[in-house]
């Protein structure tokens, strides 16, 4: 531009006349241009293609996030898969670490790395979510950002027969409270009070729960040694458990259920095995045994099964009383009798639908089974093939 | 160690793929657009194309994981044998490591415990046939603070920002004070962009065999021990591991083989007495193992299980203990056994402590609380115990103290003075 700027415009000169059309020069022209035929075809590929990128681009995320059906693998029938809601900032989950279903059949995730809860129903659409990142329990000098409803890592999930929706919230060191909407109704224990004789949330304060059950009126919270019983109106009812490897001891217990006439089955995680309980906490008998023990040791302490689990992080009871316990590092499902024998083992290692990688946590939905996936990022609704 | 850079996908099969389909697909559109139309148009058939590499381009795309994987040639970069060997060693024993807890141990010949972490044929991940893509990320799967111990992250946690102090897994290679000559100097880690991860501090295998540096150090006299009711006693040796820490290697090729200043020091070379570059006068001395001052039993400890007694003991004295002496002065009161003896690294720099009080709720520990970090609750207990959670023991992971130094948590105190009072009254 600025090479022309100083000069001195040329004077115009009248525009060419232009040439004559002459019929022997234009007819190859003519012939080279495309018929109206083959353009129409042209166009009809290029927009088929156009629309096929924009299909392959623009395919709706939330139908991708969620896998109905597939095909049986290691025993095990996936019925739905669902990675996440698939809209909003955070249409993936992070790590899900826990999950249940109600009697209607909707379907609850404890979505951990977002520090939410997302619902769906039967079906796997969603419906809506609640949550959100809070503090409760800072370290001196820093200001609680903690509102309600706000959780830190939850965990577990439990559902009563009203809707009500219990959450532990493991690093505030309490368990959320909601209603059938996810509209928050109140928090236990307070995380700055001690509980009982104590526990293991920070400071000697709140409890550190890792998975809640919810039988009736009362609300099982675990702790990482010990049981903590509350009503469901948050009262304090009693605790019972310690650490070390004898029967009614614990370490780092991670999953908890209820099994019927007031026993409670609880997943002994590090120490291999899982517990059933009476309400009050005596040690009724196991299934699994301690590392570094026999078979033999393991029935003298109260096994029924001196069942070798890799790491039984979590466990569910169905609707027949089966007991299911999630093996994490076997990859695996465990079922036993509701007497404690064992049935058989289903699944592995994978990350199509059926299979597991990590997976943290159990809960029965009638026959089936809803496992939190972690590794894999998603919650599976499964039919085992016994 | 040395560790190999970690190879990537393998994408460049594809893009020659890629290369010939393209070559090939625009070949036969060409010929097709010549046979139907023998004089159609360079532009238009340019533009269909275009248009279907485009589309090709999309498909193969979406199928190159698939396509990149080659089973014979992981993207691990390692063979077979180096990661079955257990680091480089085959397992001579039926069971190695036969002490060690979790997945780290107990396993062997007939054992399956590598597939919990190591998956051959379907890996998740892209190193080392783990579920993870980086390190930390298979790490932080279970070390969360709901099993695994050692947890990472907990003060953003509590916070809602980054700790004041790390090892900045994942994040950097620099060493401060890493170069002998005084100045910080750059590793070679195993984690991206050989940066520091928590492998090159941690044996997850502990082999037990070779090599060295596969192998765990022992504690230190009273070095703090996470273990359980009734085995409290930490003597050198007692107890198998000391958090699975490796054996690090020396400038000289030595290996250390306690934990202490001299562990420390293999990476921090800078800060050892013999590195002689830094005039020793210019910091606070340390004792270091190899230095020949090596001399830990007389610092407070608590006494035992649910109690905040203390008595003269061992450095920390248990697990119940920490590292650092209580009372402002104590090192004076045994000036005689102690003089001329510097603390060791930990003993500065440690974990924060501030775990806050455990008996009436105030955010700044009480003298007689010192120590008080593990206990563990009895059934029948009548107060309130706090016990051990492994929320509460981060180090050397991260701090809410600058350079991990040992202070008072509460903001009120002046930090500095707090800090030298408790060895050094005035």
């Amino acid at each position: 531009m600025t090479e022309t700027s100083g000069r001195t415009p040329e004077p115009s000169a009248p525009p060419p006349a232009p040439p004559a059309p002459d019929p022997a020069a234009a007819s190859p022209v003519a012939d080279r241009r495309p018929s109206p035929a083959l353009r129409r075809i042209a166009l009809a590929v290029a927009l088929f293609l156009v629309l096929f990128v924009a299909f392959l681009t623009l395919y709706p995320r939330d139908e991708a996030l969620v896998v109905r059906g597939g095909e049986e693998v290691g025993g095990i029938v996936p019925v739905l898969t669902i990675s996440g809601p698939g809209r909003g900032e955070r249409p993936e989950f992070a790590r899900p670490m826990g999950g249940t279903v109600d009697d209607a059949g909707r379907i609850y995730v404890a979505d951990t790395g977002n520090n939410r809860v997302v619902v769906f129903d039967s079906d796997g659409r969603y419906l809506f979510e609640f949550g959100g990142f809070g503090i409760a329990k800072p370290l001196p000098g820093y200001e609680s950002t903690w509102e309600e409803g706000l959780m830190n890592y939850p965990l577990g999930i439990d559902v009563d027969a009203d809707g009500t929706i219990y959450v532990a919230d493991f690093r505030n060191d309490q368990v959320q409270v909601f209603d059938s909407e996810g509209t928050f109704v109140r928090r236990f224990p307070d995380p700055a009070t001690v509980v009982g004789r104590g526990a293991s949330g920070q400071d000697g304060f709140g409890i550190a729960v890792t998975d809640v059950a919810v039988d009736g009126d009362l609300v099982y919270a675990a702790d990482t040694y010990q049981v903590v019983v509350f009503t469901a109106e948050g009262e304090f009812v009693r605790q019972f458990g310690r650490p070390g490897t004898g029967p009614g001891e614990f370490n780092h217990i991670t999953g908890i259920d209820v099994l019927g006439s007031g026993r409670i089955i609880v997943a002994d995680s590090n120490n291999h095995r899982v517990q059933v309980l009476s309400a009050l906490g005596e040690h009724l008998w196991s299934i699994g045994k301690v590392p570094g023990t026999s078979d033999d040791e393991a029935r003298a302490a109260g096994a029924r099964e001196p069942y070798e689990f890799g790491l039984p992080r979590s466990v569910a009871v169905t609707e027949d009383g089966t007991i299911a316990v999630l093996d994490t590092f076997n990859f695996s499902i465990a079922l036993f009798t509701p007497d404690g024998r064992l049935k058989g083992t289903y699944g592995e290692r994978g990350t199509t639908p059926g299979q597991m990688n990590f997976a943290n946590s159990i809960e029965a939905a009638g026959e089936r089974l809803l496992v939190s996936d972690k590794e894999n990022g998603r919650v599976q609704l499964l039919e085992v093939v016994r | 160690m040395t560790h190999r850079p970690q190879a990537g996908r393998r994408f460049m099969p594809v893009k020659q793929v890629f290369c010939v389909a393209r070559d090939v697909l625009s070949g036969m559109i060409m010929r097709m657009a010549r046979a139907f139309r023998p004089s159609a148009s360079p532009g238009l058939v340019r533009a269909v194309i275009v248009t279907a590499v485009t589309v090709a381009a999309v498909m193969f795309g979406a199928a190159s994981e698939a396509v990149a994987y080659d089973p014979f040639d992981p993207p691990t970069g390692r063979t077979c044998a180096e990661c079955h060997g257990l680091e480089g060693t085959e397992a001579t024993t039926d069971t190695i490591a036969a002490t060690r807890k979790g997945p780290h141990g107990n396993y062997g010949l007939t054992t399956r415990k590598c597939a919990v972490c190591h998956s051959v044929h379907s890996a998740t991940g892209s190193i080392y046939l783990l579920p993870g893509n980086t390190i930390r990320e298979v790490c932080t799967s279970c070390h969360d603070g709901t099993g695994g111990r050692g947890v990472y992250g907990v003060i953003k946690a509590r916070t809602g920002d980054e700790p004041a102090a790390s090892h900045s897994i994942e994040v950097t290679r620099t060493i401060p004070g890493g170069d002998p000559a005084g100045g910080p100097r750059d590793g070679a880690f195993s984690g991206p962009g050989n940066t520091l991860t928590c492998v090159d501090c941690h044996s997850p295998h502990d082999a037990g065999t070779i090599p060295r540096s596969a192998q765990t150090v022992e504690p230190f006299v009273g070095d703090r021990i996470r273990a359980p009711a009734g085995s409290e006693t930490a003597t050198p040796g007692a107890l198998p591991t000391n958090r699975l820490l490796r054996r690090l290697e020396r400038a000289d090729g030595t290996f250390v083989e306690r934990y202490g200043s001299d562990w420390c020091a293999a990476c921090h070379r800078g800060w050892h007495l013999d590195a002689g570059a830094t005039p020793e006068t210019t910091r606070h001395p340390v004792a270091f193992e190899s230095g020949g001052n090596w001399y830990y039993d007389r610092v407070r400890v608590v006494t035992g299980t649910n109690t905040t007694e203390t008595a003269w003991g061992s450095l920390g004295g248990s697990n119940r203990g920490y590292v650092m002496p209580h009372e402002p002065g104590n090192m004076r009161a045994h000036y005689g056994e102690q003089r001329g003896v510097g603390p060791i690294c930990q003993q500065c720099h440690e974990d924060a402590r501030s775990v806050g009080g455990v008996l009436d709720g105030s955010p700044v520990l009480l003298p007689e609380q010192e120590f008080a970090v593990t206990f563990y609750p009895s059934i029948g207990a009548t107060e309130p115990v706090p016990h051990d959670n492994p929320r509460f023991q981060v180090f050397p992971h991260e701090s809410d103290q600058p350079v991990f130094r040992v202070t008072r948590s509460d903001p009120a105190l002046p930090v500095v003075d707090a800090f030298c009072t408790r060895c050094h009254t005035p």
